[in-house]
């Protein structure tokens, strides 16, 4: 499974299980929140703890998805960045773009 | 009365110092000299600057800003080429429309610039030189002066004749000297221009500064000048300790004798000894058992157990540690910092990414030419107009963002791409074309069914075939085979102002990061879909893509598996699947 949904309390918490998450799936991964939002999720956490590399497609991907999911109302939070994800997004500023967080607790704590 | 501050220069003699840091922004009591600079000209009334940058522009405006934090008003004037003092002001004529002040970035001095306006206005001087007596340098050129203190000769001292003076860097400047001096040469404001003034006889004059004057041009200037201006204030105020002294051990405290300054969260832990003054940045641990006399510890450093230092600058973020028992002895104008490694790999990548671009464009240009000329013979048949469109495209655009703030880089920096033409030449309303953009409202702007488009042109931008001419561009070295594409200068400005789109304004950040990027062909954003791509992804694509010309060593580690796009394989590997997209068709209209 590439992608493990969770749903703790009222927050779908999707789990990247890839070292690198690249273009080759980004479009599963774009059908799985927009269905997700389809289906009326509008708290959404993604953990990377995963992850090694997101490419640019697969944050493509995901920027998308927050706009789609800010339009509803909802917000998608990120969780779990290794170094050198972490370095990337402050370097591209996306950490301004998305609330990141340490856990997966604190972003679900986050949305109350 | 406008001020221009040179901030340009290398500061070759001030090395290692100025590896990371531009002379302007080297630190005397822990502030940057160039404030120290802006603040004693605001008391003059200069409220409004411009400086020349080249050398790390980077860490004085992202310092500086627009000014408004100092209350005052400040753009930048970026010069590719470092074509000495003269070029600096040669190349700003609109900033001329009065006497300007022009001050050297690495000077401090007290002058009033009341009198010196006055003595300038007075004598209705187009360039006038505030000058200092030369007591102590010998072999150096000097300026005399007749008795109304006009410029008359610029030369070495006769022997026997008294000393005379040379300039302080600081200068008087009408907009006429502009006339005399050369563009895109060498030229400086000393030598060269003192030469022309006195073959010429123009009414040029050397104001005599008699009060206090610092040149900050080696190291051991430096550092005597923060010593020096430490002992000052304790004069002045009759104090000895300045700045945070909370981190400092009490027994240690009570036992200071000699002036001292210490930055923000430093710590000095117990039994350190302050045999002379000494200057103390930021987030400095000076360990247990340490003696430091009249010395620089600049920000982020370490300095372990029992280290002497004494008559030395320590530069920032050092570790100054020992596993013996034996103590470290640092002494005697010794500069110490980190070597900056010039990576010879770095410099082979570049030299192969360039020998690619050559010998891939040659290449191409040469198989390509039969298509080349039919499709040249193509537009000139189907359309009236040139075969090749000169498209401009930006690569460092005006204005920039400074978290809340806009200040104005001059000049932007603009590209021009080789297209073959694919629209009429006749003009269009602007406005009506807008409601067509596939983008909707974003900063990118593209049609699907544009009218401007030729017969000829629509087949050509189909088959992309119409960017064929960029590889001119590639074999001239404007632009790279990899990098991010160019934008039109109102796409480009529309992103800078607006971001990529109203309701995702945060966006914006993400978005202007392609900007520090490297112009190119092929690319992220290129080879995957181009225009069936939404404008937040692209501006991912493109803030990714220019993540790969970041030269910092430290960084691109950071960045782990992302350095790949910097890599030999990373940059072919781009290049086939642009082609490939190309190729494909994928999104080009």
């Amino acid at each position: 499974m590439n992608f493990v949904e969770q749903k703790i309390g009222d927050v779908l918490v999707v789990g990247v299980n890839l070292a690198r998450a690249t273009l080759q799936e980004a479009d599963a991964f774009k059908q799985l929140l927009y269905s997700a939002m389809d289906n009326g999720e509008r708290k959404i956490v993604v953990d990377f703890s995963q992850c090694d590399f997101v490419d640019s497609t697969f944050l493509g991907a995901l920027v998308v998805s927050l706009k789609r999911m800010t339009q509803a109302g909802g917000d998608i939070k990120l969780v779990g960045f290794r170094p050198a994800v972490r370095s990337m997004m402050e370097l591209t500023r996306m950490h301004k773009v998305f609330d990141c967080f340490e856990t997966v607790q604190d972003a679900v704590k986050s949305f109350e | 009365m406008k001020g221009l501050i040179l901030g340009a220069g290398i500061g070759s003699r001030l090395q290692p110092l100025t590896n990371e840091i531009p002379a302007p922004m080297l630190p005397i009591l822990n502030k940057p000299l160039i404030l120290y600079i802006i603040e004693h000209l605001k008391k003059f009334g200069i409220d409004e600057f411009k400086i020349s940058l080249h050398h790390l522009p980077e860490v004085i405006d992202s310092y500086l800003g627009d000014g408004e934090e100092y209350d005052v008003k400040i753009s930048y004037s970026l010069e590719k080429d470092l074509l000495e003092t003269g070029y600096s002001i040669k190349r700003i004529p609109s900033y001329f429309n009065d006497t300007i002040l022009i001050h050297y970035g690495n000077v401090l001095t007290n002058i009033d610039l009341n009198e010196f306006f006055y003595f300038h206005k007075q004598r209705k001087s187009v360039f006038s030189y505030a000058v200092i007596e030369n007591r102590f340098l010998k072999e150096i050129c000097e300026i005399s002066i007749d008795e109304k203190s006009q410029i008359i000769d610029f030369g070495y001292r006769k022997s026997g004749s008294k000393y005379q003076f040379i300039p302080a860097g600081i200068f008087l400047a009408e907009k006429e000297v502009l006339d005399y001096i050369p563009s895109n040469k060498k030229f400086s404001l000393e030598e060269d221009l003192l030469k022309i003034i006195c073959e010429k006889k123009l009414p040029a004059f050397a104001y005599i500064h008699k009060g206090d004057y610092y040149k900050i041009q080696y190291p051991k200037d430096l550092l005597e000048i923060n010593i020096q201006i430490l002992k000052l204030l304790a004069l002045a105020e009759n104090k000895l300790i300045f700045g945070n002294k909370y981190g400092i051990n009490k027994d240690v405290l009570s036992s200071i004798t000699s002036p001292l300054f210490v930055g923000e969260n430093s710590i000095v832990n117990k039994n350190v000894v302050f045999k002379g003054p000494a200057v103390i940045g930021d987030d400095v641990i000076i360990d247990e058992g340490s003696t430091i006399s009249n010395s620089l510890i600049m920000n982020n450093t370490y300095i372990g157990k029992n280290i002497e230092i004494e008559n030395a600058i320590v530069y920032k973020n050092l570790c100054i540690n020992t596993r013996s028992d034996y103590g470290i002895y640092v002494t005697d104008s010794f500069v110490l910092a980190p070597i900056v490694k010039i990576r010879v790999s770095d410099k082979i990548r570049e030299i192969s990414f360039r020998l690619i671009d050559i010998i891939l464009s040659i290449v191409g240009l040469i198989l390509l030419s039969p298509i080349l000329i039919l499709i040249a013979l193509a537009i000139k048949l189907d359309s009236k107009g040139p075969i090749i469109f000169k498209s401009r495209r930006v690569q460092t655009p005006q204005l920039v963002q400074q978290g809340d703030k806009w200040y104005r880089y001059e000049p932007e920096k603009i590209v021009y791409y080789y297209k073959f033409r694919t629209m009429k030449i006749d003009a269009y309303d602007r406005n009506e074309l807008k409601s067509k953009n596939i983008y909707g409202e974003g900063p990118y702007f593209k049609l699907k069914d544009d009218p401007r488009i030729t017969r000829v042109g629509k087949f050509l931008r189909k088959t992309s075939l119409d960017e064929l001419p960029l590889l001119i561009n590639v074999l001239k070295g404007d632009l790279s085979l990899v990098g991010v594409w160019g934008l039109p200068p109102e796409e480009a400005q529309n992103l800078m102002e607006k971001g990529v789109s109203q309701e995702f304004y945060r966006l914006k950040d993400v978005a202007q990061i392609r900007f520090k990027g490297r112009l190119g062909l092929a690319g992220y954003w290129q080879s995957r879909g181009r225009s069936e791509l939404t404008a937040e992804e692209r501006a991912i694509h493109d803030a990714i893509q220019a993540l790969a010309n970041i030269k910092d060593e430290k960084l691109r580690k950071k960045l782990g598996a992302y350095s790949r796009v910097n890599s030999l394989r990373g940059y072919i590997s781009l290049i086939l699947d642009t082609i490939k997209s190309v190729i494909k068709r994928k999104g080009a209209y």
